[in-house]
């Protein structure tokens, strides 16, 4: 189990990284930084790359900014476990860091948490992975840096199936932004069999002031998904917790496209579950 | 910073201070912590892969990408000097194939080649063989080898192999069968005609991969100018390793052959066999004459290594109204893989099920049938516990479903079948004899420490509609340790264990050196060993060594498995220390001029008569070893001592024990989480309590591991599909509850201390404790586990078939029992 040979690079800088990734013939370059999942990948020979460029020494992706709009700039070689050790009192939008950390915590183990990065878990696109759904539901962006410089691109739009996203050839993913305003409430939930492991399902779900619920499943096989949540049909919603969940989880069942887990009643019932405890969890808490 | 100081033992607590009778012991029964664990805490262990050998080169395996299918040609890589290529006919004269057998009638053994000749019968089977200067250079030569293999039809299950159309899988068998048998015990017919309830379930264990942390691996460094090999591996039985290359290679003997095993990774079984990648390595470094490495990758390990339970298994208990068992019925049937190991074979796990399946019941009258297949699967064999967790599976849950449907409680309806502890020695429908045990009370201590009366009292209180179910269960084995010889010659085997040995040498200082002939690979021995030469001689712990795992260096014995070490090679330092005091007693005796009678031990010195001085050790040990002129008259010089230890009894001493599970079901997911896990266990005298524990730990993972998670996946084509650790899910610590451990303690007569062996226990109640508790959970709700691991798909899909059964008003899926009319 020791990858094919490739050859190896380490950039000093964003700058640096993008010219490497400039391709040269029929080579094939990859962007190294945690290698949390693309490690094992290279040893099982699941990938040959010709190249690859690793980044996680490049500084100015290592930072959290917090910007003048009141936004959060989250460099795409911040780990999980950075993540997960977002001190309190800071100057985030409220409710951002309890959800950055609470999702940060449940990734892997924390041997992985300390070399995996919030950029490499997009840019890899595992549709198990908790960033992808999480991100789309906290109306975060995605910034990529090119040949022809920088663009952005939303998180529910990043994604496009599985291990696909909108990275075009040449381009590195930056950072994440996350817009200024606050989260009212929220819930994320998931479905491992044995803590650590890949979920087998996963919901987030986001409420801001004054707007709708937001609600994201992961591991779906491809993309996240959202789910259109129409608050007067959670509130008709009534009875024992019992039945609000069941109800909850009836709603969000009937919304499941057709394309998840198709004929698999145990897989998409996961998916409703975990769903509807996310957004219980979000309808019970006020952070 | 010293890690654990040997000479300040831990001193707990002795638990035979409650039982009068028993001496109080200065270090044997104490939880003396372990020095071995000093290295390993700080990374300093040496493991095979950590053996630094210059000039060594590495091999990687060419693995049959497909199930069954005969190879018509292997072609070759582009090589660079000093590269080479190995394929079956290029090692033909220097290994033979492995022949695995067994001395029962209808036994069908077939030759396991090193690599393939001509077929090849699982995914993962060796084909060829590649060497090169790195591992990562060796894997781009093996993917570059060509192997053109054509399909044949695959046998993806038991049943298949005994289908009309199934291929047979090895020449000349009469059928897809490694051994099939029924045995009858008792006067079975009468007994079940007088029943008053048959019950009769079916189940399924499904196939698991022992999975030590350390993989497979060995280092062959074949000297030509010597003539020898140096084989290091990381093995359970050094001698036995080496007679088993010595038979399998041409013109090496024995005493031209050296294995060498550091330390060692865990083992559970699966380090018992010889491999044909062990062997081909062998070959190979003597072929070019040169040093060879082949370290395991866990994929390889989950693909080829040595596989196990895979049991398919009936039950039909006849039993009396009130609970008393007059007739058991089993069949096993076992998908044993495409070969057998060498020397375990893969009719182990089903024979091993039929004979020990009556447990700590009074079940005189027997019916097992045992039938290992032949499939197109990797090979399977012993994994700690062999067979007995198949039988505590089968038997246990199908106790559970006998008190559910006569309305007793579960622990109630096993006490009333317990044996009686006057009824020991005890020999079993199968012809166990079972030395000691002291059973009814262990039931009590686990329905007290489990709080059964407040789960039941929270059972009732749980709403209609509540999302977790609470639920307990219980299970129920006897463990046969430190088998020998006969035990052994009884089964078959042709390998047979009959003694351990232990050569203890005194230096000049009056220190010790411990060689014995088991072989540790995690479980203590350096610490329990010498806790017991501790105790013969009252040398202290630090001045004692203890060395193992090398067949140049220690005496001939055969290694460490079956639940073994501390009673045959403890046995064995008991009695060479013996000697060893014998000696230093004789010597002191004549320099003081005294009897030796007179003489008393302690404290590293022989002690005489009021008021003259002790002779310390050291003392005479000079005498011994320098000052030999001061020896009496007829005593040899020197202070070694080397001793085999032959029990006594040869049919083992039998430890006991009771899993107890306590746990929640959530019905909204079907997952599972324990609550609470205890073990009552009696492994009579302890040397070591801390390490009696340590093996009880890691044996409850395991089971629980199985109980819960771990399953070895293949498709109809005979494609696995677990092979990484991301597909077969291992237990880590947010799986493992605390486990409480009770501990009782009934001698065996004839082992010293009147300890027993306590290696495999621990993995053997999980599934059925666990099994018995999600199904005690779930009993209003119609859904009862017939499978091992218990998923939470499965849990789920069953309620939701059970919901909908229950919605069209029709009975529960299970056909269950019939009831007679009592005669």
């Amino acid at each position: 189990m020791k990858p094919a040979p490739f050859s190896y690079e380490r950039a000093a800088s964003l700058e640096e990284a993008v010219a490497a990734l400039a391709v040269a013939g029929d080579e094939d370059v990859r962007v190294i930084a945690g290698g949390q999942s693309l490690g094992p990948m290279l040893n099982l020979r699941m990938v040959r790359p010709t190249r690859l460029v690793d980044i996680h020494r490049i500084e100015a992706l290592r930072a959290i900014d917090v910007l003048a709009d009141g936004g959060v700039r989250i460099g795409a070689c911040v780990t999980h476990a950075m993540l997960e050790d977002l001190p309190s009192g800071d100057r985030f939008p409220p409710g951002l860091a309890e959800v950055l950390r609470h999702v940060a915590g449940g990734i892997a183990y924390r041997a992985i948490r300390c070399r995996g990065t919030i950029g490499g878990s997009l840019a890899h696109a595992d549709p198990a992975a908790d960033w992808p759904s999480t991100l789309a539901a906290l109306g975060a962006t995605i910034e990529l840096a090119g040949p022809s410089g920088r663009r952005s691109v939303p998180a529910g739009a990043f994604c496009l199936g599985l291990f696909e996203t909108a990275i075009e050839p040449g381009e590195i993913v930056s950072a994440v932004v996350l817009p200024g305003s606050g989260i009212r409430r929220w819930g994320h939930r998931k479905h491992c069999r044995k803590a650590g492991e890949f979920a087998h399902a996963m919901a987030v779900c986001i409420e801001r002031d004054g707007e709708r619920l937001e609600v994201w499943l992961g591991s779906t096989g491809g993309a996240p998904v959202a789910i259109a949540l129409d608050r007067a049909a959670l509130a008709a919603i009534g009875g024992s917790e019992a039945q609000q969940r069941a109800g909850v989880r009836e709603y969000i069942a009937a919304a499941l496209p057709d394309a998840i887990s198709p004929g698999d009643a145990y897989a998409r019932h996961l998916h409703a579950q975990v769903a509807a405890e996310a957004v219980n969890d979000t309808l019970a808490n006020r952070t | 910073m010293k890690m654990a100081d040997a000479s300040n033992a831990v001193k707990g607590a002795d638990p035979r201070d409650a039982q009068a009778g028993h001496p109080a012991y200065a270090s044997v029964g104490h939880p003396v912590l372990r020095p071995e664990d000093e290295r390993h805490l700080h990374g300093a262990g040496r493991f095979v892969a950590d053996i630094a050998w210059p000039g060594a080169l590495h091999l990687a395996f060419v693995r049959s990408p497909v199930a069954h299918g005969v190879v018509r040609s292997v072609r070759a890589p582009a090589l660079a000097p000093g590269e080479s290529f190995w394929t079956a006919a290029d090692l033909q004269d220097v290994a033979r194939p492995i022949v695995a057998k067994l001395n029962r009638p209808g036994f069908q053994s077939a030759p396991y080649p090193c690599l393939a000749t001509d077929r090849v019968r699982f995914a993962g089977q060796t084909i060829a063989a590649v060497v090169a200067s790195s591992r990562a250079r060796a894997e781009d030569l093996a993917e570059q080898v060509e192997v053109d293999i054509e399909p044949l039809p695959v046998i993806a299950s038991a049943r298949a192999a005994f289908e009309a159309d199934a291929p047979l899988m090895h020449e000349g068998w009469s059928g897809n069968h490694f051994m099939k048998f029924t045995r009858t015990f008792g006067d079975f017919e009468a007994a079940v005609a007088c029943a008053e309830v048959h019950l009769t379930r079916r189940y399924r264990m499904e196939r698991l991969a022992p999975s030590p942390l350390e993989t497979r691996g060995c280092l062959a460094v074949f000297d030509r100018a010597q003539g020898r090999l140096l084989f290091h591996t990381c093995c359970q039985r050094p001698h036995i390793q080496r007679d088993f290359l010595a038979e399998q290679l041409i013109g090496i003997e024995q005493h031209r052959i050296q294995v060498v095993v550091p330390d060692v990774g865990g083992a559970f079984g699966v380090k018992t066999n010889l491999y044909p990648e062990e062997l081909a390595l062998a070959a190979i470094s003597i072929k070019l004459g040169t040093a060879v490495r082949w370290i395991e990758d866990r994929m390889e390990h989950l693909l080829s290594a040595c596989q196990a339970r895979e049991n398919d298994e009936g039950v039909t208990i006849h039993a009396n109204r009130d609970g008393e068992i007059l007739a058991l019925e089993a069949e096993y049937l076992v998908d044993g893989g495409a070969y057998s190991m060498l020397p375990s074979t893969s009719a182990v796990e089903a024979n091993m099920s039929a004979n020990v399946m009556p447990g700590p019941y009074r079940i005189r009258n027997y019916r097992a049938t045992a039938m290992s297949a032949c499939t197109n699967k990797a090979p399977t064999g012993p994994y700690r516990g062999v067979g007995r967790p198949a039988a505590c599976f089968a038997m246990e849950r199908t106790l559970d479903e006998l008190a559910h449907v006569l309305g007793i409680e579960p622990h109630e309806l096993r006490r009333r079948n317990l044996i009686a502890p006057d009824a020991f020695p005890y020999t079993s429908a199968t012809g166990l004899v079972y030395d000691t045990g002291d059973y009814p009370p262990m039931m009590d201590t686990a329905v007290r420490a489990m709080g059964h009366g407040e789960v039941r009292a929270a059972q009732q209180a749980t709403a209609p509609d509540a999302r977790e179910r609470i639920g307990i269960g219980y299970a129920w084995y006897v463990e046969q340790t430190a088998h020998t010889a006969k035990e052994f010659f009884a089964r078959g085997s042709v390998v047979l264990y009959g003694f351990e040995s232990a050569r203890i040498k005194m230096d000049i200082s009056g220190s010790l050196t411990i060689e014995t002939s088991v072989c540790s690979h995690g479980q203590g021995h350096a610490t329990t060993l010498a806790q017991i030469a501790s105790e013969v001689t009252s040398i202290p712990m630090d001045r004692i060594s203890v060395r193992a795992g090398d067949t140049d260096v220690v005496p001939y014995g055969n290694g460490t498995f079956a639940s073994r070490s501390v009673v045959l090679a403890g046995g064995a330092v008991h009695q060479a220390c013996g000697r060893l005091v014998e000696r230093l007693r004789v010597i002191a005796a004549h320099l003081m001029q005294v009897a030796p009678g007179a003489l008393t031990l302690g404290a590293q010195a022989v002690h005489g008569p009021a008021g003259t001085e002790p002779l310390p050790f050291a003392r005479l040990a000079q005498v011994a070893l320098q000052y030999v002129h001061e020896l009496p008259d007829g005593i040899e010089p020197g202070l070694e001592f080397m001793s085999s230890y032959r029990p006594p009894v040869e049919t083992g001493a039998f430890s006991a024990g009771v899993h107890a599970a306590k746990v929640a079901v959530d019905i909204e997911t079907g997952a599972v989480r324990l609550l609470d896990y205890l073990v009552v266990e009696d492994c009579g005298q302890t040397i070591n309590p801390m390490i009696v524990d340590g093996q009880v730990h890691g044996g409850v993972a395991q089971g629980i591991g199985q109980a819960l998670l771990e399953e070895i996946r293949y498709d109809a084509q005979g494609q696995p599909g677990t092979v990484t650790l991301a597909d077969y899910l291992l237990p880590g610590f947010g799986e493992v509850p605390e486990v409480r451990i009770e501990h009782q303690h009934t001698l065996s007569p004839f082992t010293a201390y009147g300890m027993k062996g306590t290696g495999e226990g621990g993995c053997i109640g999980g599934p059925a404790a666990i099994g018995n508790a999600v199904t005690d959970a779930l009993r209003g709700l119609g859904v009862s586990v017939t499978r091992a691991p218990v998923t939470a798909r499965d849990v789920w899909m069953a309620l939701q078939a059970a919901g909908s059964r229950a919605g069209a008003g029709d009975p529960p899926a299970e056909p269950a029992y019939t009831w007679m009319p009592p005669q």
